[in-house]
């Protein structure tokens, strides 16, 4: 299973790869990393919906998460790839926008990977 | 009056040449002529003084002649001093004899006083004024009043050039009665108006008087009666004060006539009365004599003959006793008229006989006539018409030719006497004469009354110009004054319009004093205010990047926090493989530990800076210069703002880029300072291009950059460019002024530029600005490449 994480802090990757250790070491999990909206979609374009699963960050410079949801979202109807947007900022705007933009789910930093991880394993067994 | 005066000043004279006389070294017969000479005149002049004219007269005739003998000796010439007393005395020869024979024959004493006038040289004014002021009297009397007024002008410019005041105020008097007897009313007014000018300023009460007397009588001529009674009243002040009796009455006299005139005939009485009651005590027989008269006459125009007579008869015992014998042949005339009135025909007959006689002493003509008509007239009461027809004859043989009205009644009778003797054309012959002379009598009258009606006339005219000329010199007077007030006035607006301006200048001087208090104030309220505002507009901006502040805050935390957990994880793996001795796996754990570690620390200290900006920005400027790294400045404030918009904006995104000089030096800077400027600037772009963005417009990428660079100048150069709308060209000039703003109110203080402007330039930079409509705007900040505090 592939997930695709995009987000301009590039410590992300550091820290999910971390995170994940175990996963990607028993090959449970493969974890690709984009910067910017605009180089997931393009990651997207080129692995043609190769990740099931995207977490994006919603506050990034140029396209933002929620543009990126859009576009991901219009583009790719069959099947869709799940998205997971992530926000520092959990208000109900935000929310609500992601939500109306078809996101699958919505997550706060700092991010809980325990429950991060239970949803993944959700999906993979779904 | 003026007699008396002139007589003065002639025994003044006299006594002047007698007194050295006696000391000269004249001859015998000549000291003895100068003496009898002198001692002729002294009695000439002491019976002009008794009224004694022929004793007078014979004086006067002694003294002459003596004199002129004298003058006419050859060898007297030789001596220039004796020469000059004679003439001297010759003259006043002239002078006394002149005046001697004034009342039988005035040409006589006209041809004398020419005489004494020839031999008079230029020197001798005072003489020549005499003799030309008694001129003027004579030919007063001879009723020629031409010359008369001639020469009593010429004697007053005479007195008026010898300096002599006093003759000339008795001169001027003089000219004011001739013109009276003239009947130039107005002129007369005016000389004795003059004269009692001068009188009053000289104070001299004589001429006062007479003055006022002379002008009661011009008024009293033209029917003014209360003025005339006026100036009598005055006079009779002066002379009731002076306790002088006989002017007082001589004043009661006056103004007995002056009623008599206006036909008040019982006030007349009065002072006629009161006049009389005075002159009694005196030995003034003419003014005694003269009271009795008035006082007849007025009974008489009262109705009672009787009365009339019986004064008149009282009265003639004192006009014996003076020398104007016409007075006493008129006196004697009005008196048989009067007993004829009452047909007392034989006393009227013995009044007129007395008269006749009498007038045929003195050769008095008219009062000869006049006797011969009363007689005639007794004499046609009696029937005797040709008594009374030779008497009338007699009568208009004597009577003056000129004397129309008396020569006009004398034909009448004449012919009224021919025609009772049958005589028809005598009678017939006389009318015609009585016509003619009534004619001439009535168009003599009707010239009289004209003569007098255009004098009236010209005395009102005279007096309504003089009026008009008092009037004009009071409205001149009254215009100086007014003018003087004027200038007062003027003079206290100008000392009110200082003091008020003084006033006003000390009101706004404190006014201004307050005025600059409260401007101090207000300015201290406003520094304060301004103060209060920048603090504001830094809050604003705290503001703005509190949410930025916490995202930023908030990344590295859960950087930190996770790393940590990640770290823990790692830890308790390591024990496990610790274990199990797999030292490969050992060796990869710690590595990963070891990144997790810095990458900890990394955070840790990323939020720490941003915290301790935070504490910088909210501090009001007393930041203290320090090296700081532009291009860590750049990106540091360029995240605050991105993510403080983004906070704030949830649909707010944009691109940005920046383009840093790695080359760039440290340069001493307020690094908050300077920060404020470029979280300023960036926001300004991001907000721009928001903006535009908002207008969706296709293919439109809002984006944001920042360049720093060196520049050739060894300045460093930080441009923060947007491609947002432009700043239009009108509000180009404005953007950096403090307040302006095209932010909806509310969303900027309008001071962000304005600050910015001024911390650039206390850091001796400069911050500029380019801009295009739709292509968006580039700022750049250029700094000193300075490395000093």
């Amino acid at each position: 299973m592939r997930i695709l994480i995009v987000d301009d802090e590039r410590d992300i990757q550091t820290l999910f790869e971390q995170r994940f250790r175990k996963e990607i070491k028993n090959n449970e999990l493969e974890l690709a990393f984009a910067y910017s909206g605009e180089e997931a979609l393009q990651y997207l374009d080129e692995k043609e919906q190769n990740a099931i699963l995207i977490l994006s960050d919603i506050n990034m410079p140029g396209m933002s998460g929620l543009d990126l949801l859009s576009n991901i979202k219009k583009k790719y109807h069959i099947p869709p790839p799940l998205v997971m947007m992530i926000t520092a900022y959990g208000d109900e705007e935000n929310y609500n926008t992601a939500m109306k933009l078809g996101a699958d789910d919505f997550l706060t930093k700092p991010l809980d990977f325990n429950q991060l991880k239970e949803k993944i394993k959700n999906i993979k067994h779904d | 009056m003026i007699n008396k005066c002139f007589l003065v000043l002639l025994i003044i004279t006299g006594m002047w040449l007698r007194l050295p006389v006696l000391g000269s070294e004249l001859s015998d017969f000549e000291l003895a002529d100068t003496v009898m000479i002198n001692q002729s005149l002294e009695l000439s002049h002491q019976f002009y003084e008794e009224f004694e004219n022929d004793s007078n007269l014979f004086y006067a005739a002694q003294a002459l002649g003596l004199s002129r003998q004298l003058f006419h000796l050859e060898d007297i010439e030789s001596d220039e001093q004796l020469f000059n007393r004679i003439i001297a005395l010759t003259i006043e020869s002239y002078v006394l004899y002149a005046r001697a024979i004034l009342e039988t024959d005035i040409q006589a004493a006209e041809d004398t006083l020419m005489a004494g006038l020839n031999l008079l040289q230029e020197t001798n004014i005072l003489e020549k004024a005499a003799i030309y002021s008694e001129l003027g009297s004579i030919y007063e009397r001879k009723g020629q009043n031409d010359e008369a007024l001639q020469f009593s002008k010429k004697a007053l410019e005479l007195y008026k050039t010898s300096g002599d005041k006093k003759s000339y105020l008795y001169q001027l008097i003089n000219m004011g009665l001739v013109l009276r007897v003239k009947g130039n009313y107005g002129e007369s007014l005016e000389y004795l108006m003059e004269s009692l000018k001068i009188g009053r300023q000289v104070n001299d009460s004589t001429a006062i008087v007479e003055s006022l007397l002379a002008m009661g009588f011009v008024y009293a001529f033209v029917e003014k009666w209360d003025d005339a009674l006026k100036s009598q009243q005055e006079a009779l002040a002066i002379y009731q004060q002076a306790n002088n009796q006989w002017g007082i009455a001589r004043i009661h006299n006056d103004m007995g006539v002056t009623y008599e005139l206006a036909g008040i005939l019982d006030s007349s009485m009065v002072h006629h009365q009161a006049a009389l009651a005075i002159r009694l005590k005196f030995n003034d027989n003419y003014n005694t004599f003269a009271s009795y008269l008035y006082i007849g006459d007025i009974h008489a125009k009262q109705g009672n003959i009787k009365r009339a007579i019986e004064y008149y008869e009282k009265g003639l015992p004192f006009g014996d006793q003076i020398g104007y014998k016409i007075a006493v042949v008129d006196a004697n005339l009005r008196l048989g008229d009067y007993y004829l009135q009452l047909s007392e025909i034989n006393n009227s007959m013995e009044k007129y006989e007395i008269a006749l006689q009498k007038s045929r002493q003195i050769g008095d003509l008219t009062g000869e006539s006049r006797a011969n008509m009363g007689l005639a007239g007794i004499a046609m009461i009696n029937g005797e018409y040709a008594k009374a027809n030779e008497i009338l004859k007699l009568a208009e043989k004597t009577v003056p030719k000129s004397n129309l009205q008396i020569r006009k009644v004398i034909y009448k009778e004449i012919a009224e006497t021919y025609f009772k003797l049958g005589d028809h054309k005598n009678a017939y012959l006389n009318s015609l004469n009585y016509s003619k002379m009534k004619d001439s009598v009535q168009s003599a009258e009707n010239i009289a009354k004209i003569t007098q009606l255009t004098n009236i006339m010209e005395f009102e005219n005279e007096m309504a110009l003089k009026k008009e000329s008092n009037e004009k010199l009071m409205a001149i007077k009254q215009e100086q004054i007014n003018r003087e007030r004027m200038t007062r006035n003027i003079f206290l607006a100008g000392m009110l319009i200082a003091v008020v301006l003084v006033v006003i200048t000390f009101i706004r001087f404190i006014e201004k004093k307050k005025l600059n208090k409260r401007l101090n104030e207000t300015l201290r309220n406003l520094q304060a205010a301004q103060n209060q505002l920048i603090l504001t507009e830094k809050m604003a901006s705290l503001g703005e990047l509190t949410a930025g502040i916490a995202h930023e805050i908030q990344n590295p935390l859960n950087f930190v926090n996770n790393f940590s957990e990640v770290n823990m994880e790692l830890i308790a793996e390591l024990k496990e493989e610790l274990e199990a001795g797999n030292l490969e796996d050992i060796k990869a754990i710690a590595d990963d530990i070891a990144i997790n570690e810095e990458k900890i620390l990394q955070h840790g200290k990323r939020a720490d800076s941003i915290v301790k900006g935070m504490l910088q920005h909210s501090r009001i400027s007393n930041g203290q210069k320090e090296l700081t790294d532009i291009n860590s400045l750049c990106d540091e404030y360029l995240r605050l703002s991105y993510h403080g918009l983004r906070a704030k904006d949830k649909s707010f995104n944009a691109d940005f880029q920046t383009d840093f000089d790695p080359t760039l030096p440290k340069i001493s800077i307020i690094p908050q300072d300077i920060g404020r400027v470029l979280l300023n600037l960036i926001n300004n772009a991001f907000y721009t291009v928001n903006e535009r963005s908002k207008k969706g417009e296709t293919g439109y990428v809002p984006t944001v950059s920042i360049t720093t660079q060196l520049t050739a100048y060894s300045q460093l150069l930080i441009a923060v460019k947007d491609n947002g709308n432009g700043i239009p060209e009108e509000i180009k000039n404005k953007i950096f002024q403090p307040f302006f703003t095209t932010k909806p109110t509310g969303e900027g203080t309008g001071l962000g530029l304005s600050l910015s402007y001024d911390i650039v330039k206390a850091h001796g930079g400069e911050l500029k600005a380019e801009s295009d409509i739709g292509e968006g705007t580039r700022f750049f900040i250029t700094l000193p490449n300075s490395k000093t505090n």
